[in-house]
Order: structure tokens, then sequence, then C-alpha cells
């Protein structure tokens, strides 16, 4: 360091001002910041150990291994040879010809089978049964009214186009 | 201890830490205020001391013994603090004008700060100097170092660190007069 007498006459000639100024420091600093100062130290990084040769390789093999199984699973599991589906050959089907050539035991097949899939509990013949009853049952129902009331409701509903 | 002393004891394992915090001790203050010359902020200027005795720490075990160690603690010190200001500038994009403005607002927002006592003045007055003339000031007028040790700190020639101290202290006496 220079000698403080030195500066003070080095001042004396350039800027007398300055010569009077207190050095001391005017800027606050917290209560205790010099007693409590500590230099927080980075930890030293942790040193790098070389994997000898051998586990080295073995460890790059099960590596290898682990996503051949992974590949191989994918394709197994994934690539089924879905066609996808064709909708212009369909639409070139002729429906009424194509039925035609359907033998009765086909249709029957295709009908329980339909209905089995779709779990409605009834086949086309038991809805045609059902259908036969109802009409028999207002047959009879019918039967019991007289040609006067018939004649009655005909004339009641000469307008309504539904008994034309 | 001396500061040979210091360095010996740093490099062996049994003794490093010690040393350490003997070293450290020894600079905190000058470092600090030296520093905080600088930096106006406290929070600042403490993790610049901070990055600076870190640097230390891992620089001292290649340290020299035959050079003086508190220059070298003084350049790196004055290395930390000319970064963080160059960051600084750079992260508030400003030019060296609106640092300036910013680091005076920061010195009268100080607890202390008393516009009319000369002290107060002379800071101010530092402020409105160009860094590399702050910093030959500083290292002059407040911690007394020879123009052949500023050399070592600062990496200038002696002919130049002394006009630019000339400047900087005329500067700084106008600047106190008309103020």
């Amino acid at each position: 360091m220079n000698n403080r007498k030195d500066i003070n006459e080095e001042l004396d000639a350039i800027a007398p001002l300055l010569k009077s100024i207190s050095r001391l420091p005017v800027q606050s600093v917290p209560e205790g910041y010099f007693e409590q100062f500590s230099v927080k130290i980075p930890a030293e990084s942790a040193p790098v150990v070389k994997m000898p040769m051998v586990r080295k390789w073995m460890g790059y093999a099960s590596a290898a291994l682990v996503a051949g199984i992974l590949v191989t699973a994918g394709f197994i599991f994934t690539d089924k040879n879905v066609q996808p589906f064709n909708y212009e050959q369909y639409s070139r089907i002729d429906v009424p010809v194509e039925m035609n050539k359907l033998t009765d035991d086909e249709l029957q097949n295709y009908l329980v089978t339909a209905t089995v899939l779709s779990g409605a509990g009834h086949t086309s013949s038991s809805v045609s049964e059902e259908i036969n009853e109802t009409i028999t049952a207002e047959t009879a129902s019918l039967n019991q009214v007289s040609d006067e009331e018939l004649e009655q409701f005909l004339n009641e509903n000469a307008g309504n186009t539904d008994l034309k | 201890m001396e500061d040979v002393e210091m360095v010996t004891a740093f490099k062996k394992a049994g003794t490093k830490e010690n040393a350490f915090t003997l070293l450290v001790k020894k600079y905190q203050e000058r470092l600090y205020w030296h520093i905080r010359r600088l930096i106006p902020s406290h929070e600042d200027a403490n993790d610049v001391l901070q990055n600076t005795f870190i640097k230390v720490w891992n620089g001292l075990g290649a340290f020299r013994e035959d050079s003086q160690l508190y220059t070298w603690l003084y350049r790196i010190a004055t290395n930390e603090s000319l970064s963080f200001m160059e960051q600084q500038k750079r992260k508030a994009a400003v030019d060296f004008d609106q640092l300036g403005e910013a680091y005076s607002n920061s010195i009268k927002a100080d607890a202390n700060f008393d516009a009319n006592r000369l002290e107060w003045k002379l800071q101010l007055a530092i402020r409105q100097l160009p860094d590399k003339q702050k910093l030959v000031f500083n290292l002059r007028y407040f911690d007394n170092m020879a123009y052949e040790e500023m050399s070592r700190v600062l990496d200038t020639s002696v002919g130049a660190l002394k006009a630019s101290y000339h400047h900087a202290a005329k500067k700084i006496e106008e600047f106190i007069k008309n103020h």
C-alpha cells in the first residue's frame, strides 16, 4: 500500500478539496454482517468412476436385448394385416340377384344368427305368428258388431280417407 | 498470519480450510468495500464478494507464492464486479448513463444518505465517472494503492493510471463544487 502522505500531496496539486473528505465508508451495512460473513463453498462434484470394459459391453447387450423384445412385441400386437374396407367393391353388387342365389337353409341360418347377435328374443316366424294372432282377434271382435252398427260407423266417417 | 504462510497452509490438505477462513477474515472487509464502491446495493455486493471468494478457493492452490496475494485478490474482486456490472447493463438493456443514474438513485436510497455531507457528494461524484476511472480513483483514494500495484490489478501502464487518476480527481472536485 502507498503512503497516505504521498497521496495527499498528490491531491494538493490536483484536487485539494478531496484531501479534506473522510475516507471512511458511509453506506449502510446490515448489523453484524462482517462478523457473520462466511463463504458458501459449493460441494465438489462427485468423481466420475469409469465402468470396466466387460461391464460396459454387458450394459450395451442388455439394452439391445430389451430393445429387441420391445420391437418384436410391438409387431406381434399391432401388425394384424387388417384390410381396409372396400366401399367401391360392395357398391357394385346387385343385391336382388345375389339374394336369389341364396338357398333357404342359408337364409334360415342368417336369420337365426342375426337374431342371436341383435339380442332380440324373436325370429321372423314368431313375429309373423304374433301379427296373425292380432288379426284373428280383431276379426273375431268385428264379427260381434251388427250390420246396422257398421253402416252407422261408415256414414259417420264418410270423409275419412283412411277408411277408403 | 502472513499472506505467504496462509497460501502455504492452504496448499496442505490438513490446514486448507483453516487457512482459507483466516484469509477471508483478513480481507473480507477491504474487498467488500472495494466492491461496494462499484456496486451500490449491499445484496449485490455480497453476491459478488461470495463469488470472489469462491474463485479464490478454486484458484489459490495454483497461486504462485512469489506473487502478492492482496493484488491477486483485488484483481479477482475487480473482475467479478465488472462482470456483474456488465451483466446488469445487458439484463436491463440500458447504456452506461442509465445504469449510472440507477446507481445514483440507489445511493440516495441508503438509510444514512445525507445530501449535505461531503462524503455522500463524493459518492455521487464517483458515480459520474467511467468504469475505468472509477476503479483507478477508488483504488488510489480509498485503498491507498501504489500505481505499480494498481498496474498489476488492472493490467494498465503506470503512466495511463496516473493520467486516469488526475482526470478523475479533477472531475470529482468539480462535481462537488457544483452540487
